[in-house]
């Protein structure tokens, strides 16, 4: 402890780094530590001020300030970003990892102050760009042009307005490895003249891209897909992935409406898949993931962390059920599997729980330790109670041997039997050092669920030693929401 | 052994500490506590009638130092709004010293690991910087210049937009 030794009573002030000088205030000597304390709660502007009292001052600011090779500004219409710019501009040359630009406000003077910006960044040879909207600015809309540089290895665009085809490209982004677009104002050319440029491209994330129609990743010289991630597109019709000879995509993601075509081939490389598929009427429409998860399904040896929606499980359910005996040769696939979520969008019916139990025992080498069932929160619509269906499947008899933990999230005891029903399945084929999590938005009273007495004295017991955990949080749900 | 006799943590032992001057101050072992040096002798035994001897720490500062200690100590735990109210006021009025006791403290301050009179100190230096051009603060902390005209100009020309308004109140950003 360096205030221990310093105790000495020969009197010596604590040493710094025999090669750092510190400044001295009054002929007292103040350890670094003291300093930096001192720079840090002080406006920037002070805090930069303190670099020209004298040398010692200038290397201890030097020491403090984040490394050069990264830049973040944060735009405002301001005769401050002007001078800002000119002063970045005076200093030219210099190479960046790392350019971010977060645009808190426009007026009609920034498009051409933002594409200076921007053009400083590509004159740095800028490696990872980030452009992000704060919402009052895309409120505004704003559409600037502004170059890319061909030594973008990372591009991240948030909130952006990119209707028109601005990327004024010819040149081929040959470093461009990953980019990441959330609520981008992309159409599908755009979208599609920046992946065909992008010979090296692994990493694609398209996030609340509502314009996008169609995603079409076409063959790249060294492309090596290993991250896909498409959500909430709302407009999305088509997703095309055209194979590569060693293709190695590790990790898929999506979630979104149904599509009527999905080409996206996979293999044992794939380690995280997450299927989502919302707001479905009939399996019907279903039929393209049906058609993808029968060619793919015996692929999916590797994948340890798997995600999916009730409707997902169903289509895996169906196409695993033992009907067709001819389908068992393939079910030997989610071997690896470690973690399983599932998220149910309704509530938790007959169906899904026959899902649930078809799924564990076509499982046929379970490793799953982790298990979150993810319930809805409750809304203003009631649901009823799953009155007519009925449980088709027997309780799987393995499965779950490995499992430490299992969460349901939303437990919502009141109306659903069979959510309680999922607790004593759990329960009962658990081993004991596993624990059970269930998060309910209101208080949980077993004893007044009308349990039979036997599935009563499970869930006491477990509760009794600490495997079953009940965690109430509050609920944002008027109460009238109840009666 | 003056400390560990009382469990109950209001122990009345006195914990003795002597400045860099040789003067002898005494405190409750409570508020002697609030310093990370000071508690880690009293846990290893080093506490005794002789006093604790604080190397850099002249009888000046000490003396604000333990008065500090022994407000802050006494109303440690359970703080009533109107109470936290009170020392905060004793706070602010505590630290309007003059500049060269406000150094001494925040050299004893760190060195003795008081933490809460530490921040009292750096925020009242950080005040007395704040708005100021650099050469009314090379004059409030006896500074010498000694860059070149050349880099000094340099500097300033690196990071001009910091160094274009001198006047306070000058935080326009």
């Amino acid at each position: 402890m360096a205030h221990r030794s310093a105790l000495g009573r020969d009197g010596e002030k604590m040493a710094a780094p025999a090669d750092v000088v510190l400044p001295v205030i009054r002929s007292r000597q103040f350890s670094q530590e003291v300093f930096t304390r001192i720079l840090t709660r002080l406006p920037l502007k002070d805090a930069v001020r303190t670099s020209v009292l004298s040398t010692a001052w200038r290397d201890l600011w030097g020491r403090l300030r984040p490394p050069d090779d990264s830049l973040e500004v944060e735009y405002k219409p301001a005769n401050s970003t002007v001078g800002q710019l000119q002063m970045l501009e005076r200093r030219k040359g210099r190479h960046l990892k790392r350019f971010s630009l977060v645009i808190h406000d426009v007026d009609e003077t920034s498009g051409g102050l933002l594409r200076r910006f921007l053009e400083y960044a590509v004159e740095c040879t800028a490696e990872d760009l980030r452009i992000g909207l704060h919402s009052e600015a895309a409120k505004k809309n704003p559409s600037f042009e502004f170059p890319l540089s061909c030594h973008l290895a990372s591009l991240t665009l948030c909130r952006l307005n990119l209707d028109v085809p601005i990327f004024g490209i010819v040149q081929p982004f040959s470093s461009l490895v990953k980019i990441q677009l959330h609520t981008v104002s992309i159409i599908d050319e755009v979208l599609c003249g920046v992946v065909k440029l992008s010979p090296r491209l692994r990493i694609i994330e398209l996030l609340y891209c509502s314009r996008l129609t169609e995603i079409i990743v076409p063959p790249g010289l060294k492309r090596n897909l290993t991250r896909l991630i498409v959500a909430e597109c709302d407009n999305l019709r088509r997703v095309v992935v055209v194979p590569e000879p060693d293709s190695s995509l590790r990790c898929f993601h999506y979630s979104g409406g149904s599509l009527s075509q999905f080409h996206l081939p996979c293999d044992t490389s794939l380690t995280e898949l997450y299927f989502c598929c919302k707001s479905i009427l009939t399996l019907r429409h279903l039929q393209v993931f049906k058609e993808w998860f029968r060619n793919t399904l015996p692929l999916l040896s590797n994948v340890t962390v798997l995600t999916i929606c009730s409707n997902t499980l169903q289509i895996v359910s169906s196409l695993r059920r033992a009907g067709a005996n001819a389908d068992l040769a393939v079910l030997d696939n989610f071997q690896s599997l470690t973690g399983l979520r599932l998220l149910v969008s309704e509530y938790l019916k007959a169906i899904d729980l026959d899902n649930i139990y078809v799924f564990l025992k076509s499982c046929h080498r379970p490793n799953l330790t982790k298990l979150l069932v993810q319930l809805p929160q409750i809304s203003d619509r009631l649901f009823e109670e799953d009155l007519l269906g009925t449980l088709q499947e027997k309780e799987p008899e393995v499965g779950l041997d490995k499992l430490e933990e299992a969460k349901i999230m939303n437990f919502n005891w009141q109306w659903h039997r069979y959510e309680l029903q999922l607790v004593i399945f759990l329960l009962k084929k658990v081993r004991s050092t596993c624990r059970l999590l269930l998060v309910c938005p209101r208080i949980l009273k077993f004893e007044e669920l009308g349990l039979k007495e036997a599935e009563l004295s499970v869930i006491q017991a477990a509760l009794a030693n600490g495997q079953l955990v009940v965690v109430q949080i509050s609920s944002n749900t008027p109460a009238g929401v109840r009666s | 052994m003056a400390a560990a006799t009382d469990d109950a943590g209001d122990s009345n032992e006195m914990i003795r500490v002597v400045s860099s001057d040789g003067e002898h101050f005494e405190m409750p072992e409570a508020a002697a506590n609030l310093s990370l040096v000071l508690r880690h002798m009293i846990e290893d035994d080093c506490a005794d009638a002789a006093g604790i001897p604080l190397a850099v720490v002249a009888a000046k500062p000490l003396a604000k130092i333990v008065d500090y200690c022994t407000k802050h100590a006494a109303k440690s735990s359970g703080l009533t709004i109107e109470e936290a109210e009170e020392l905060k006021r004793f706070d602010a009025e505590f630290i309007e010293v003059d500049t060269d006791m406000l150094y001494d403290l925040l050299v004893a301050a760190d060195f003795m690991g008081v933490e809460g009179l530490s921040k009292l100190a750096v925020q009242r230096t950080a005040d007395l910087i704040k708005g100021k051009t650099p050469e009314q603060n090379r004059e409030t902390f006896g500074i010498v210049n000694d860059f070149t005209p050349e880099e000094e100009e340099e500097i300033c020309k690196e990071n001009e937009w910091a160094f274009q308004i001198t006047k306070p109140p000058s935080r326009l950003c």
